[in-house]
């Protein structure tokens, strides 16, 4: 059933200077999606499954109002009760998903970020 | 005439008697079947309730909350089976494509269960009753092919890509999200087309010759919105509602929905390999036991593909070892041999609603039978052997998601007691309540409660 989750209050500080890794990781089991990372600029990054992108230095990102993150994830294993993803900017966690599999297994999960 | 008329009689209760199974399992109804695991065969009981507990604390707090009295300390409940896949108890991270892809190894751990099982009716052959604990393990292995291998990917190439496009269109949508609920609705849709149509040319979501689809797409997607009812005091829930009605016109979930069902039945050759055995306490007192028999059985199991793919043929070729000093001291006037080999086949298939399974299994038995007593009272053993037939049909109907009515007909092997009786006919309702999880346990009365994770 598809569910959409919504994070509009994350706020990550990072220097001006500073390059920022984005991640996603994958805790609970048979997680597929792709994650796609909406930034000023024409470039916009995805990832598919699990990995890490550049999104460029501190002062791009601060530039934005907020910067979108959206993960459209499906998991169709049925050993797995949960779906659970970690999100980490340059290995930090910014965000931990969490959700039963009975409530949702395929969710939309929506992070906006505000950078300063 | 009367002996007749009384066995006709007999197969007609024994038709129209119903036998409720109260089972509860972590699949989905439509996969309901009579629960067996490995070591509720040892013991051949049909157990009451299967537990599936997912963590290590959930394990944890069923065998104490079941095999743990605070006035007799340890005892054995009646008919209770629980099976517990150690593997998938915690999270690993593995992607799906590395779940739909293992190799031997990995299937080995990952699809490793362990079964316990306790029954207080275990009979005798006086009739008496007395406890069993039965245990059992079990894994499969799937074995991949070409054509399993070009399904999957399939699914997951179309899968993916309305995985891409969703996403990104939400992310450019969240971009626009509304600030309040006076926004300009209008000025919305414009952007919001423009969004839609920018990105189906950018991801190719249709082919160059499929321009009037693509048009029509996004006209549905654009009426449908527009057409949206929207309330003010609920801005979220309105743009929740705008993108999956993207996500309808994708199909995403049409996609998803056969994907899962193909999940549970992939094409191809699978072997199950299994072991059980059990604990009989013949004075019911814990100290004194028997380990009567240990069942060894693999069941290779194909699933056709194309138009055979509503069959799956299963073979099934299983060792059973009984123990003589167990049988000649509480069966003694009955024939058990020590060694049995069960050989055959079976086919399963599925037509909306009913499903059908049938099998035809052999058995050929040998090994020293207690013939009688020498004159100085010591047993005399003869090695015989024998061969016997079990052919079953079993049918069933899903009633409705939470039950299944299932009958079955049929000869069975000669049963160590009552052996003339081999006549099956049983109708059984089969109810489901969904698994019992380390949600659903009342982890807080565990005697235990530390927590694990």
């Amino acid at each position: 059933m598809r569910k959409i989750y919504r994070n509009k209050n994350i706020s990550v500080s990072v220097g001006d200077n500073e390059s920022v890794n984005f991640e996603v990781r994958f805790i609970s089991d048979g997680n597929s999606g792709v994650t796609a990372i909406n930034i000023p600029g024409d470039n916009d990054p995805e990832i598919h499954d699990f990995g890490t992108v550049n999104m460029g230095t501190g002062s791009v990102l601060k530039k934005g109002d907020k910067t979108i993150i959206v993960s459209d994830i499906i998991n169709p294993v049925p050993e797995e009760t949960d779906i659970i993803i970690e999100y980490c900017i340059n290995n930090n966690l910014v965000h931990r998903h969490e959700n039963p599999k009975s409530e949702s297994d395929q969710p939309l999960i929506i992070l906006w970020i505000k950078f300063n | 005439m009367d002996k007749i008329q009384l066995t006709m009689k007999n197969h007609l209760i024994t038709l129209f008697t119903f036998v409720s199974i109260f089972c509860y399992s972590q699949d989905k109804l439509s996969n309901l079947t009579i629960p067996n695991s490995p070591a509720s065969s040892a013991l051949g009981i049909q157990p009451t309730q299967i537990l599936k507990p997912k963590s290590y604390q959930a394990l944890e707090t069923a065998l104490f909350s079941n095999f743990y009295s605070e006035s007799d300390g340890i005892v054995l409940p009646k008919d209770f089976s629980l099976e517990f896949a150690p593997f998938w108890a915690n999270n690993h991270g593995i992607s799906l494509t590395e779940y739909l892809f293992p190799d031997f190894k990995e299937q080995f751990f990952s699809n490793s269960s362990f079964s316990l099982a306790s029954t207080q009716n275990f009979r005798l052959e006086d009739s008496s009753k007395i406890n069993g604990l039965g245990f059992g393990y079990r894994t499969s292995f799937f074995f991949n092919n070409k054509l399993d291998k070009n399904e999957v990917t399939q699914y997951q190439d179309s899968i993916i890509k309305a995985q891409q496009f969703f996403s990104k269109v939400s992310s450019q949508l969240e971009s626009i999200y509304p600030e309040n609920s006076n926004f300009d609705r209008a000025e919305y849709f414009v952007q919001m087309e423009s969004i839609i149509k920018e990105l189906i040319f950018e991801l190719k979501l249709f082919n160059s010759s499929e321009i009037k689809e693509a048009e029509e797409f996004v006209d549905q997607i654009m009426e449908e919105t527009k057409n949206l009812p929207f309330e003010k005091e609920h801005l979220e829930s309105y743009i929740n509602d705008i993108y999956l009605i993207i996500d309808r016109k994708l199909a995403s979930q049409e996609h998803f929905d056969h994907f899962k069902s193909y999940i549970k039945k992939r094409h191809g050759f699978s072997v199950d390999v299994a072991y059980s055995s059990f604990l009989a306490f013949p004075t019911n007192n814990f100290e004194f036991s028997y380990l009567p028999h240990q069942y060894f059985w693999i069941t290779p199991t194909f699933s056709f593909k194309n138009k055979l793919d509503f069959l799956d043929f299963s073979g099934v070729l299983r060792y059973e070892k009984y123990n003589s000093k167990f049988y000649d001291a509480y069966f003694p006037n009955t024939q058990v041999y020590s060694n049995n080999l069960n050989y055959g086949f079976g086919l399963s298939t599925t037509f909306a609603k009913f499903s059908f399974q049938f099998e035809l299994i052999g058995r050929n038995s040998f090994g020293f039978v207690l013939s009688g007593v020498d004159i100085d009272g010591e047993n005399l053993y003869k090695w015989k052997s024998k061969s016997d037939l079990q052919y079953v049909g079993t049918f069933n109907y899903n009633i409705n998601e939470g039950i299944v009515l299932t009958y079955s007909i049929g000869n069975r092997f000669d049963p160590i007691r009552n052996p003339e009786s081999t006549f099956i006919s049983t109708l059984s309702l089969n109810l489901g309540f969904g698994g019992p999880d380390k949600h659903d346990l009342i982890l807080g009365e565990s005697p235990r409660k530390k927590k694990k994770q």
